[in-house]
């Protein structure tokens, strides 16, 4: 699989400096609406066509880049620090606290997670504030699974049970003893829960409950596209392109994530 | 077998209690007065007052609750803020044809994943083992709108095989059910793909390999009994995964099933249809996991439900 790998490494890469760098390299203001250069179809002068009021697509699908990549690496980072706070007190101090936090990951886990999602994005206006706070709050629960799973049994380890006999407090063989060990584990299970939290972000923006416009987004592009399908396609094939590249080289390097530093993830 | 589904359902009682009580308590939370819009701007303080009293909001809030619980006994869900039709009468109406489109989902979903991930793990490492899992990844990370779209624009546009849009025949069905079943086959895949190849290196089948059985009688007989269990867990999850999906996948064929109705509600900000729906969303996840607890009953005699527990 070699090919693919690095051909999804270098997607990637690809897509990461254009949103850094959008300002530079887009070859149009995304906002900028052209009346005279309506539905264009993909040509030299626009590589992915134009909208109905003349927006150059590229040029918003570059900026679209941007809040998905934004959103998803902010809700994958709070989802992490939630989950890996909770997995670790779960983990350690297990009885009633660990079967308490369980009850609730259980029941957060065991609900459509879009549905949930939605359901806490309608209470906020709506935002990239609040896609990372529905994201983050359905996600941090199989974080909290995986690493409480792990924490578990390394916690049954002769080292610390060495850290225990010599006196150390609770808090330093959390944060000196547990903690690192758990590092590799959350940083592959973050980049196999990546893809999944753009293509929420998208679900969200299509729906409408995301960036509002004139903001372009991937998911809002399409949403606001969709109707001139049969006439002029480019407008919705190009940002779901996006997305689609986006989240299969995520979940591609997630794997290889996974298969290389052999970490077990039972969720 | 029906004293354990009882004490399932008395089980998930606290759930249920649970969740009513988040949906109630969001929606309280949320900012606007509904009594303000429902008598507008220009009513006089005494007749707000009135207004308040009868539809009970002076009341404290777990009384409020408990009135809401109240009419959840009855069956009822309230009626929609914009076409004033009770919730429960509009789900009676939607939800058989959103459970139509699931059935058609996994009509779809489960023999091609199915017959993916055995191929794969029969050529593990080969070129069908890589392109198998290519697909399969990209099926689950292609967005379903963005595939129902294109299917839309190709099977119903271009060539006019499919109608587009609708609720009706079979014909209906048939795309919207391939846009909702492509992530959960690929999930299946996945899954299909682990535990054949798990199962293949047991001894059990090296046993069996010893004595002659041909490759074919190994497969049906021997490997295909032992990946039901993990594949019934599977496809139970993506059951619930379909009301994802629904919701998307109604929206953009405009079908009339609960997902799409649900996401009106959202958009129009019909407070008691999105409640509705939350719980409705959480009652089929219950009744589905006990499905799946019964079934295994039936596919695997060495997890027996009743007599001792799990």
């Amino acid at each position: 699989m070699g090919i693919i790998n690095k051909l999804s490494i270098g997607i990637l890469t690809i897509v990461i400096l254009s949103s850094v760098f959008a300002p530079l390299i887009s070859p149009y203001d995304p906002l900028k609406i052209d009346l005279d250069s309506i539905k264009q179809p993909p040509s030299f002068k626009h590589p992915f066509g134009t909208d109905n009021k003349g927006r150059d697509i590229l040029s918003r699908v570059i900026y679209g880049g941007r809040v998905s990549l934004c959103v998803a690496a902010v809700a994958g980072i709070l989802s992490l620090a939630i989950g890996l706070f909770v997995g670790l007190l779960a983990g350690y101090y297990g009885g009633r606290l660990d079967m308490g936090i369980m009850a609730i990951v259980d029941l957060i886990l065991a609900f459509p997670s879009l549905l949930l999602a939605i359901g806490i994005s309608v209470i906020f206006p709506p935002g990239i504030y609040t896609v990372m706070i529905a994201i983050a709050s359905v996600g941090w629960a199989s974080f909290a699974r995986v690493i409480r799973g792990y924490v578990l049994t390394i916690r049954e380890m002769s080292f610390i049970e060495a850290a225990i006999s010599i006196g150390c407090s609770d808090i330093r063989i959390i944060l000196k003893h547990l903690l690192p060990q758990c590092v590799s584990l959350c940083l592959v299970f973050l980049g196999l829960r990546l893809g999944g939290y753009i293509l929420t972000e998208s679900a969200l923006s299509f729906l409408g409950l995301g960036a509002q416009p004139p903001e372009p987004t991937w998911g809002s592009m399409i949403s606001h596209n969709r109707v001139y399908i049969s006439s002029a396609s480019w407008m919705v094939f190009f940002p779901g392109l996006a997305i689609a590249i986006t989240t299969v080289s995520l979940n591609i390097i997630g794997d290889l994530l996974r298969d290389k530093f052999d970490v077990r993830l039972k969720a | 077998m029906i004293a354990y589904i009882l004490k399932r359902l008395s089980l998930s009682i606290p759930l249920l209690l649970g969740i009513t009580f988040i949906t109630f308590a969001l929606i309280k939370s949320l900012p606007g007065d509904p009594v303000l819009s429902l008598v507008g701007e220009r009513a006089s303080p005494q007749a707000m007052e009135q207004i308040r009293k009868e539809i009970g909001t002076n009341r404290p809030f777990i009384a409020q609750y408990i009135g809401y619980l109240r009419l959840l006994m009855k069956g009822q869900m309230g009626r929609s803020y914009f076409t004033n039709r009770p919730v429960m009468s509009d789900l009676i109406e939607k939800f058989p044809n959103t459970l139509k489109l699931a059935l058609g989902a996994m009509i779809f979903a489960i023999p091609i994943g199915f017959l993916l991930g055995l191929t794969a793990a029969l050529n593990q490492g080969r070129w069908a083992d890589r392109a198998a899992s290519l697909i399969s990844i990209g099926g689950i990370s292609l967005p379903v709108f963005w595939i129902g779209l294109i299917l839309m624009s190709v099977f119903a546009m271009k060539f006019r095989w499919l109608p587009p849009s609708g609720t009706g025949d079979i014909r209906y069905l048939i795309l919207p059910a391939i846009t909702l079943g492509l992530p959960s086959s690929a999930s299946i895949a996945r899954v299909a793909r682990t535990t054949v190849f798990d199962i293949l290196g047991q001894p059990f089948i090296k046993a069996v390999r010893a004595k002659g059985i041909r490759e074919s009688g190994i497969i049906f007989r021997h490997v295909l009994r032992n990946v039901m269990i993990p594949l019934v867990t599977i496809i139970g999850l993506d059951f619930g995964s379909y009301l994802n999906g629904a919701v998307l996948t109604e929206t953009i064929f405009g079908y009339n099933g609960i997902g799409r109705f649900t996401m009106e509600g959202i958009i129009k900000r019909d407070y008691p249809v999105v409640m509705g729906m939350l719980l409705f969303g959480a009652v089929v996840f219950i009744v589905i996991n006990m499905i799946m607890d019964i079934i295994y009953h039936y596919i695997d005699p060495r997890l027996r439900i009743y007599g001792h527990n799990k």
